[in-house]
């Protein structure tokens, strides 16, 4: 049975470590620990302790303030180093800095390393013992039958989850921001132009929105409008998804998707 | 050409294969490395390929363990990585045309200064939740993964971010805070 001033004395202990292991791992200041307090008190119980466990304790207590002297040195050389600056400071000027500022800025202190990659006879031997480290069954193609009548065109969204390809979490989360995206700018606006929308500045995110665009408009979070005498088609977000079961008439919008259409769409924002 | 300058060439021109020519998982090469190869001179070697590189606009630069580049004692210019870098910066459309989005520069720019304003670390947490003020959320997750895996950022088991290695041999940091709070 232990006694309560024993169990008192272990809690200080205890407490302590834990105070130096968020120090430690959360990168908090590491002077808002008393190193030389803490220090007499483990000094003081250190007569006390009789069981292995209690001096374990006392040499964990003593390694953990270690590492947080460690810490408050380098807080200090980094603090009077010149790349100290004021976080608060930092992050309004940052506020104030547009995206293409940052970049400019970035640039101006970027020396990227410049170097060569070539394939060497090592490469190829570390290649080749990699390939030969599979067993043989791995690769056994012969005993593979091709089903050609049951090979579908297209993979569906519950064919990835299940092969645990897309996570529907993660899926979820990009579609929700990707809407909250589009509320943003039509904010004052019944509509927006799709092309307007879905345009990037370069191509692979230009056909990444698009295809997000269709899930919004396929799982009821925006409505399309077509005006086909002036092929324009816009985008009308609704401000809470409605499911699409429980949409009167469905139909398909085949829009078409190209580099050429996306050189067209920049030389016209550059025009503008 | 006298022997010994033949002998400096032969040298020099054995310096900027290594230097050049990947040979471990990261670029560069490690001073023992060059001391090796080149022989005890091989600062004056590596000093003499500096000087032939700034002509097109290419420099040395050497990085220690520690992430220092100034007044490094002979064992730490032992330990320490040799890296051939740009002596100039680039222009936009240099950075665009080698695969770079601008808004991917930026979010490093940004992470860069944020990380160096809290000594160097700060929970992954942290830093995504700031980044999301600025920049589209779905992208934030995956550049951040992109950057630590390219060496820019560094993040323990803790998912702490730290400044990564190749941030310290390519980015000027003091001239990046400068540049962001002037």
């Amino acid at each position: 049975m232990v006694s309560k001033p024993e169990r008192t004395n272990k809690e200080i202990l205890l407490r302590l470590i834990s105070l130096c292991d968020v120090v430690e791992r959360k990168g908090i200041n590491p002077f808002e620990v008393e190193v030389k307090e803490a220090l007499e008190s483990i000094r003081q119980l250190l007569s006390k302790w009789k069981s292995f466990e209690e001096f374990c304790l006392d040499a964990e207590a003593i390694n953990r303030l270690s590492k947080v002297v460690k810490l408050q040195e380098e807080w200090v050389q980094h603090k009077s180093s010149l790349l100290y600056s004021d976080p608060e400071m930092v992050e309004s000027k940052i506020a104030k800095l547009n995206v293409e500022s940052l970049a400019e800025i970035f640039l101006k202190a970027w020396h990227p390393i410049v170097g060569l990659e070539k394939l060497s006879a090592e490469r190829l031997k570390e290649a080749l013992m990699y390939w030969n480290s599979f067993s043989p069954k791995k690769f056994d193609l012969e005993e593979l039958s091709f089903r050609s009548e049951e090979v579908s065109g297209f993979t569906s969204k519950e064919e990835l989850l299940n092969l645990k390809i897309l996570v529907k979490e993660e899926f979820n989360r990009i579609l929700e921001d990707f809407w909250n995206e589009l509320l943003r700018e039509t904010k004052g606006r019944e509509k927006i132009s799709y092309w307007n929308f879905v345009f990037a500045e370069n191509y692979e995110e230009f056909v990444l929105r698009a295809y997000l665009t269709s899930f919004l408009v396929s799982y009821g979070y925006v409505d399309i409008e077509t005006n086909p005498l002036e092929e324009e088609i816009f985008i009308v977000p609704r401000s809470k998804p409605k499911k699409p079961e429980l949409q009167k008439r469905s139909t398909s919008l085949v829009v078409p998707l190209n580099y050429s259409r996306w050189v067209r769409l920049k030389e016209q924002k550059q025009v503008e | 050409m006298s022997e010994e300058k033949a002998l400096y060439a032969r040298k020099v021109k054995k310096a900027a294969r290594m230097l050049f020519f990947r040979r471990h998982r990261k670029p560069g090469v490690k001073g023992w490395e060059l001391k090796k190869s080149l022989g005890k001179g091989y600062l004056k070697i590596i000093n003499l390929l500096d000087a032939e590189l700034k002509k097109i606009g290419l420099k040395i630069k050497i990085v220690s363990e520690d992430g220092l580049e100034d007044k490094l004692s002979e064992d730490q210019l032992e330990k320490a990585w040799f890296f051939v870098t740009t002596s100039e910066t680039l222009t936009v459309s240099d950075a665009v045309a080698s695969g770079w989005r601008i808004d991917d520069l930026a979010v490093l720019a940004v992470t860069l200064a944020y990380l160096n304003s809290r000594h160097g670390k700060a929970s992954r947490n942290d830093v995504e939740k700031f980044l999301k003020e600025k920049f589209p959320h779905w992208k934030i997750s995956y550049n951040i993964d992109r950057f630590v895996k390219m060496g820019y950022l560094a993040q323990d088991e803790n998912e702490v971010l730290h400044v990564g290695w190749r941030t310290k041999a390519e980015v000027d940091q003091k001239t990046l805070m400068e540049l962001i709070l002037t």
